[in-house]
Order: C-alpha cells, then sequence, then structure tokens
C-alpha cells in the first residue's frame, strides 16, 4: 500500500484577506511560500491569477494539515 | 521554552530541529545499503521496473524519461469488477503495429505497391477492422489503400513530392523501400508508448491494469477509466496533466517503493520533505547543483556546495548581496547557525525598553 493513496488534494483558492491571514500566521511574506505555477492543471482548474496564494488539504496518515502554494506566472 | 514544548507536543519535535539533515541522513544510510547491482528481478512479474539504488537516482535527478516507465489504470467502480469489460480495455490500450497482425506480404517495387494478408485471428481478439488498418495508413499520407478481399490489403506508395520524373530507379526503389517499412511499423490500434498492459486484481476483486509504457493524457480519454486515479511513475508527466501536488505526491511514494522494495524502512515523513523542497519552486528540481543546491538564494551557500569560484565571480560581479540566514553560510563565516538553540534570539519589546530606560535614568538621579 502506497503511503499517499490519493494523488490529488483538494485545491481552494484563498482571497486576499485569506492569504493576507494565513502570511500573518506564519510571519512570512506572499512570496516566500511555496509555489505554484500558473500553467499548473490544477490552478487552471481553480482559476488562479499571478500573486494569489492556495491552499491545499494534504493528508499525513490520517493527519489532516493544510498546504499554502503562492501563484507564480509560468 | 513555550514554543518548544508546544512544538514537541504537537509534531513530536523539537523547535528548531534540523530535521532536513535528518531526512538527508534517514535516506542516506539505507541507500547506501542498496546493491548497485540489483536491477532486474527474473520471475512471473511481467512487468519489469527500475528498483533499488538506480530509482532512487533516477527521481532524485530528476530526470525527464525514466528507464521504465509504468501506468496503474484504475476504473469506474461500475465496471471494475467486470473482467470482460477490462478485457476489451486492455486490448484498446495495447499498442498493436500492422507488423504484428499479418501473416505474410509481398513486395513489388516496379509498380511500388505492395499486398498485405491480415491474420484474421489476431484481427478478431484485438476487434480492428482491415477498414482501420486502411484509415490508419491513410493517414500517413504517403500511401493509397485498396481493398482486395475481407483479410487482404493492397498497398500503392504515392510518388516522393521532391523527386523529378527522371529520378533514378535507384532512388525509387530506395523510396519504396523505405515506405514499405514505415508501413509495416504503423500503429494499428492502441496508445503510443504503451508496449504492453496486464490485468491484475485487488484483494476487493476489483481488477486494475498495469501497463509498461505511460502515457497519461491518451488512457484519459478512454472511457470507463477512473480519469482522475491513473497512476504514473514518471513524476513529470503527473505535473503535465495533474498537477505539481500530485507530482509531489507520485516523487514521494516512488521513493518510499524503490527503499522498502529492498528491505529496508525508513519513514515516510523523510521522503515527503524531500519531495516538498524538489517540488518547492512549482517545477520539478533536481537534487544537486543544477537543482535544489543551485536555486538557493544565498551566494555563500552555493559556493560551499560546489563550483565555489564560479559563483563568487558572479555575485561580485552582478552585486548579490547575502542576508547570512541559512545554515552553511553561517558555517563559513564562523557565527553560531540558526538550528536547535542557536535559534533562540534574544528579543526586547520596544516600549518595555523605554521602560528600563526611564527607570535607569531615574536611578542615576537619586
Amino acid at each position: 500500500m502506497l503511503p499517499v493513496p490519493e494523488l490529488i488534494p483538494e485545491h481552494k483558492l484563498l482571497s486576499e484577506s485569506e492569504a493576507k491571514k494565513v502570511a500573518a500566521k506564519f510571519n512570512a511574506r506572499l512570496e516566500d511560500f511555496p509555489k505554484i505555477l500558473s500553467s499548473d492543471p490544477q490552478a487552471v482548474k481553480l482559476g488562479a491569477e499571478p500573486g494569489q496564494l492556495i491552499e491545499i488539504k494534504r493528508n499525513d496518515d490520517g493527519n489532516k494539515y493544510l498546504y499554502y502554494r503562492y501563484v507564480v506566472k509560468g | 521554552m513555550e514554543k518548544n514544548e508546544k512544538s514537541a507536543n504537537k509534531y513530536g519535535i523539537a523547535y528548531g530541529e534540523a530535521v532536513g539533515t535528518v531526512a538527508a541522513q534517514s535516506l542516506g544510510e539505507p541507500t547506501t545499503q542498496m546493491v548497485l547491482g540489483s536491477l532486474h528481478q527474473a520471475g512471473i512479474k511481467t512487468i519489469v521496473t527500475t528498483t533499488g539504488l538506480p530509482r532512487m537516482m533516477e527521481i532524485a535527478d530528476a530526470r525527464k524519461k525514466p528507464k521504465s516507465p509504468m501506468m496503474i489504470i484504475h476504473f469506474d467502480p461500475k465496471i471494475s469488477k467486470d473482467y470482460e469489460k477490462i478485457r476489451a480495455i486492455r486490448y484498446k490500450l495495447e499498442e498493436v503495429r500492422l507488423s504484428q497482425l499479418i501473416e505474410g506480404y509481398e513486395e513489388d517495387f516496379r509498380t511500388g505497391s505492395m499486398v498485405i494478408k491480415l491474420d484474421k485471428a489476431k484481427l478478431a481478439v484485438y476487434e480492428i477492422t482491415p477498414k482501420r488498418i486502411m484509415n490508419a495508413l491513410e493517414l500517413k499520407g504517403t500511401v493509397e489503400t485498396a481493398l482486395v478481399d475481407n483479410a487482404t490489403i493492397k498497398v500503392k506508395a504515392k510518388r516522393a513530392k521532391s523527386e523529378s520524373q527522371a529520378a533514378a530507379s535507384e532512388s525509387k526503389i530506395k523510396h519504396y523501400r523505405i515506405t514499405f517499412i514505415s508501413v509495416l511499423s504503423t500503429v494499428v490500434s492502441g496508445i503510443p508508448g504503451i508496449i504492453k498492459a496486464v490485468i491484475d486484481m485487488y484483494e476487493d476483486n476489483a481488477f486494475y491494469i498495469k501497463t509498461a509504457g505511460s502515457n497519461m493524457e491518451e488512457a484519459m480519454k478512454i472511457e470507463g477509466v477512473d480519469k482522475w486515479n491513473i497512476r504514473s511513475n514518471d513524476p513529470f508527466e503527473v505535473m503535465k496533466v495533474y498537477g505539481i501536488e500530485a507530482a509531489r505526491n507520485t516523487i514521494a511514494n516512488e521513493m518510499y517503493e524503490a527503499i522498502t522494495t529492498n528491505g529496508a524502512n525508513v519513514n515516510f515523513r523523510h521522503m515527503s520533505l524531500l519531495a516538498d523542497t524538489m517540488t518547492y519552486a512549482g517545477h520539478i528540481s533536481s537534487v544537486g547543483r543544477h537543482g535544489v543546491a543551485g536555486e538557493k538564494r544565498s551566494v555563500f551557500a552555493r559556493a560551499a556546495f560546489e563550483e565555489t569560484v564560479k559563483h563568487f565571480v558572479n555575485a561580485s560581479v552582478f552585486g548579490e548581496h547575502d542576508l547570512l540566514t541559512g545554515v552553511s553560510e553561517n558555517i563559513l563565516i564562523g557565527k553560531q547557525i540558526g538550528v536547535g538553540t542557536g535559534r533562540v534570539r534574544l528579543s526586547v519589546k520596544k516600549d518595555d525598553l523605554q521602560k528600563l530606560k526611564r527607570a535607569a535614568e531615574k536611578a542615576e538621579k537619586k
């Protein structure tokens, strides 16, 4: 059995105010978050534009946690 | 202190723990124990994939094409337990070339035509009609086809466009020969790139298909396939079709498989950390000077790894600056590194500082 049975986790586009809250929580700038390209299939699906933040619901052995990716042009 | 306790309780690690170094050691040690030569296993396994050290290197170096690409295709729950339907899909998947379907053929170089005799039994198995073969051949644009009887096809090569009427007969023969060879290797049915497809079953009686060769985009188009649950061992293909998050999961999963099939047991979180690092930039970067290590922001960190002079020269020419926040740059200049207890910084609130100042002034006056 593979450790991550579900290949594509749930992606959610965050609004500007939500993104600011997340950045404040981690005491970081938005540009410091891991990136996702705007041409990425999941980003295209959400209609994300460069400068926005995407929230990803990851699953680690049953423990749910959130991961964030900052949309960059590409 | 409070932060440390919180962190230790919630995540099982102390605040400031050097998780990257621990992951590197945990992955590195079992990898040294792997035997270089354990490339293939003999046995009943019909699809052989690279495992062990070569596979680990393939993933970490982020090579564009894996040596043995593979796919696992799942199906809609409605049909996943119906063997007949799965078998029909299997024949749609596997790449079939015309040369696999024939009994024999005759070439005629005078007229540039060739008569192909088809194997009826094989046509029935793959559910291919002679008409479909003709269509596939016509699509190439280099030949004209005609049906002789229901299992024989006549193929006539078109004249090469660039050649004049007075072209030497020798080059004509060459042209016919090339055309005939390409006719025989035409993919008549199936998905290009998929060499073999094998049906297997899970414990809950649901069938799945394992393929040698990977082509997710085409496999998704087949009816009955669970579109968003195709597994490929090529992270680049997964990234193109499913996105970077799925590619990250694929990297971590593949690495886990490569290590555990060799008998070693490494906690999955080490691999997921490495996969996170490799996909940090939004694309897959390799571990090494062209990837993760070469993309670091700090000049000192890059110079401390490889090609020291090159990085220092470039940095001085272009006027780069370094904030000295990482580990290796602080080791380089002889400062305490920001890991573990070294991560703790002393800070005073501005208001408190002014209060202290006032108190000190008062004490002085007295």
